[in-house]
């Protein structure tokens, strides 16, 4: 009954723009990305498709890894775009990605949520919520991109697995009540809508400021498996497409483009 | 020259606001450039062999190979090169490996964007250049393959 509640909602929010004017919802499937790249493979018209699922069987993250996906709690959905810009310009969507999700929680649930570069949702101090995009390219130019979003909304800590569950949040653990999943879900494709069109004029600037205000990351002793190393430094910022700006101990410094940030405890 | 002698040079070009140094001496002839920071993590030293090491032979082969009708498949984005879909998962192609337009052949993953990289012709896999996790750049050549009809 749940569900099908949790469908209607979905379903019949009010979406004025490009994002979201078209809902293909499914009770359960592999993963929502999987889905929506078997649609950006078969359809053209797939900027602003939107595909959410209550559960996933096969829920992932980077490089594979597993993202539980139970259902009745969560949320899981991909958004489909079709940018014109060019594909060396497409990690920005990953910034517009994180920044609106952040923004929506602190917004609809009063939550101070933060962002792990590159885009892990954190909520006091522990991972509250993953994205992983996938993109096609050909000829150089952007064929699809499949924003996924999995947020921990309602679930309770008992689900997860003894490794990741120290690290783990939902916003319902942090506030005390239930979230209205579909409420959070309109808010966030809402504020995605308004990024996605500033990228699309060539305005970074709004986005920027908003990941540099949101970000927890800038400042702190981390290190970063990057490809079949890992650096460590201090993390200083961000450079204009986004890459880390990691001040290493010789002193000089080095942008790390794609790996997994860990937080070093302070001696 | 000792290595200790190269260090405190590094020490105090850090601290400078000079770029780049040539210095010879014994014979040996090297250069040392700083740069702010580069853009895709890369294991280069800091420190460059003499300009006169770097033989014509090392330029790479691929521009030689494009020349006689091969295709070169270049990197779309800065990121990191990765030849299957996850650490256990078999690899996309091997050197030799025939494909078809559209099958995928790698992905460079910038910020958790992981972009599939497609084949435009339908040929053979006659090198892949980076090795699996290494960073690659913007336009970098990936892969060589040679068409077939």
């Amino acid at each position: 009954m749940k569900e099908d509640f949790f469908k209607k909602k979905i379903k019949s929010g009010i979406r004025r723009g490009k994002i979201g004017r078209e809902i293909i919802f499914f009770d359960s499937t592999s993963s929502t990305n999987i889905a929506a790249l078997k649609i950006g493979e078969e359809r053209a018209d797939t900027d602003g498709i939107v595909v959410v699922s209550d559960s996933q069987t096969k829920g992932r993250g980077r490089l594979g890894r597993r993202w539980e996906s139970p259902a009745g709690v969560n949320l899981y959905f991909t958004i489909l775009l079709k940018p014109s810009f060019s594909p060396a310009d497409a990690p920005l969507l990953t910034m517009a990605a994180a920044v609106s999700c952040a923004s929506a929680i602190s917004d609809f649930t009063g939550l101070k949520a933060g962002i792990k570069w590159p885009n892990d949702l954190i909520v006091n101090g522990k991972k509250a919520g993953g994205i992983l995009l996938e993109m096609k390219t050909g000829n150089e130019s952007i064929k699809y991109v499949a924003i996924g979003i999995g947020i921990n909304v309602n679930m309770g800590m008992d689900i997860l697995p003894d490794d990741i569950r120290p690290f783990s949040t939902s916003l319902s653990e942090k506030c005390g009540r239930e979230i209205d999943r579909a409420g959070l879900f309109d808010k966030v494709l809402s504020v995605f809508e308004g990024m996605y069109e500033s990228l699309l004029k060539g305005e970074r600037a709004p986005l920027f400021e908003q990941w540099n205000r949101l970000n927890v990351t800038t400042g702190k002793e981390i290190s970063v498996e990057t490809g079949n190393r890992v650096v460590t430094g201090i993390a200083e910022g961000i450079d204009e497409r986004g890459g880390l700006i990691v001040k290493l101990p010789s002193g000089g410094r080095e942008v790390v483009s794609a790996g997994d940030v860990t937080v070093l405890k302070k001696r | 020259m000792e290595l200790n002698e190269i260090k405190e040079i590094i020490d105090m070009l850090r601290d400078s606001d000079i770029s780049e140094l040539s210095i010879e001496k014994e014979g040996v002839k090297f250069t040392i450039k700083k740069e702010r920071y580069s853009h895709a993590v890369s294991a280069q030293p800091v420190l460059q062999p003499a300009p006169s090491v770097v033989k014509e032979a090392e330029i790479p082969a691929p521009a030689a190979e494009a020349d006689q009708g091969f295709i070169k498949v270049t990197s779309p984005i800065v990121g990191i090169f990765y030849t299957a879909s996850s650490p256990e998962a078999p690899p996309f192609v091997q050197a030799g490996s025939r494909v078809e337009k559209g099958q995928v052949l790698c992905i460079v993953e910038a910020m958790k964007l992981m972009n599939e990289i497609e084949s435009d012709c339908n040929g053979i896999v006659k090198k892949i250049l980076p090795g699996n996790g290494q960073p690659v750049e913007y336009g970098e050549t990936l892969f060589i393959i040679e068409p077939l009809s």
